[in-house]
């Protein structure tokens, strides 16, 4: 059987007993969307890959702590969650100073296509800026339900399994994410200068 | 503002809410989520709240698909040392697979056949304490199996001693406390050695190979 054919727990199993191919898969399997995450809550692409790389190097690191009864999914988001955290302890930073206009994704993103007025990606650059910071302002446990659904695109079961809390909450929680981002964003108009 | 709307709406915050977060994700949908989107035409207050986290999501998704999507993933490069190798990998990945759940139905047979196996050698040395073995060694040239006699008691010892020309095989199964050899050979000459052994004491071991002897002494000299 080919790895790429077995569970994540089964292939965490084979990389609790050494074998590194095993591991290698499950980071083939879930860089993306930890790596979504991790942007999410952090809202800076060199932040979000520098943590995603500590997340899985953490992983496996830890991999003898590994409880075989545990789902894959919960453990590397914990673990992403966590060197979010860190990161950001590290950092000293602010949720409103998350937002750096020097970051290669921003800049990227508004280049002028020669199609679009400059105006108007001004306009977009400086709404995506405000909605970056509403959500970097949000508290964590609000904040990382949003990015599982929006960045992740993941179901509202595997939101629930993954953190390991009722069904019900998940879909509360993301209901008051998501009033609260509005309400922020209501309180912070975008300016164009 | 939301909360500055009055409602008589009869759905409880936490039926809302999930009705709400379910019809925006277009996820598990039922008969209850078509009909909070006929409630949302009547009721302003719902309204209001699911069209305030629309636009959140709408917000979140502009975010996510102009910034997040173009960006590549990034690659992963594991440390190359994070497992031991040698010994050490292989100590590691022992203790490490004792984390995993299989380990514990094969611990607890292995204990109970280690259990077994230790109380079958117990009893067997129990019962093996009990008795003293005693093998002729002379006459060098008759073969007399080994006997049992428990300590403590006084037992006769019967003995048939064989001929020098006769290989004797254990008899099967010996009968207890009985010197006993199978005859080969025709020309056994069968005596019966009746002879008192006091093996009340550990002494008494050498005490019996040495009358043991005597009586064989005897019998040749018969």
């Amino acid at each position: 059987m080919m790895l790429s054919d077995l569970s994540d727990e089964k292939l965490a199993e084979l990389a609790v007993e050494g074998d590194a191919d095993a591991f290698a898969q499950i980071v083939r399997r879930w860089d993306r969307r930890i790596f979504a995450l991790c942007y999410g809550m952090l809202g800076r692409e060199e932040d979000a890959r520098d943590c995603t790389q500590e997340a899985f190097v953490a992983a496996y690191r830890n991999l003898s702590n590994f409880r075989g009864d545990a789902r894959v999914s919960s453990w590397l988001h914990r673990i992403a969650i966590n060197q979010c955290l860190s990161l950001k302890r590290r950092q000293r930073v602010r949720p409103e100073d998350l937002v750096d206009d020097s970051d290669p994704a921003f800049a990227n993103a508004f280049k002028a296509d020669g199609r679009t007025a400059p105006s108007i990606l001004t306009e977009r650059s400086e709404r995506i800026r405000v909605i970056r910071q509403a959500v970097g302002a949000l508290p964590v446990e609000l904040r990382q339900v949003v990015v599982m659904k929006e960045f992740e695109e993941m179901t509202f079961q595997e939101i629930s399994e993954t953190l390991d809390m009722p069904l019900s909450t998940v879909k509360s929680r993301l209901y008051n994410a998501l009033r609260q981002l509005k309400m922020r964003l209501e309180d912070t108009p975008v300016e164009v200068s | 503002m939301m909360n500055t709307l009055r409602t008589n709406c009869e759905l409880s915050a936490a039926d809302r809410e999930a009705l709400a977060v379910e019809l925006l994700y277009a996820e598990s949908a039922n008969e209850r989520t078509v009909q909070f989107e006929d409630h949302l035409a009547e009721c302003d207050y719902c309204a209001f709240a699911f069209a305030s986290i629309a636009h959140a999501r709408l917000d979140v998704a502009e975010w996510q698909s102009v910034e997040f999507a173009p960006l590549s993933t990034p690659k992963i490069d594991l440390p190359l040392v994070a497992q031991p190798h040698g010994f050490a990998g292989v100590v590691q990945r022992f203790v490490n697979s004792l984390n995993g759940l299989a380990w514990r139905p094969i611990a607890a047979v292995s204990i109970m056949i280690a259990a077994i196996g230790a109380s079958a050698i117990f009893l067997a040395r129990a019962a093996s304490q009990n008795e003293l073995a005693l093998t002729a060694a002379k006459p060098a040239d008759a073969r007399l199996l080994s006997i049992g006699i428990p300590y403590g008691e006084t037992q006769d010892i019967e003995a048939d001693v064989i001929p020098p020309s006769v290989t004797a095989r254990p008899a099967a199964p010996a009968k207890r406390n009985t010197v006993a050899a199978v005859k080969a050979d025709s020309r056994v000459k069968r005596k019966e050695i009746r002879e008192p052994l006091d093996l009340d004491e550990r002494n008494d071991i050498a005490d019996g190979s040495l009358r043991l002897s005597v009586l064989f002494d005897e019998l040749d000299a018969s």
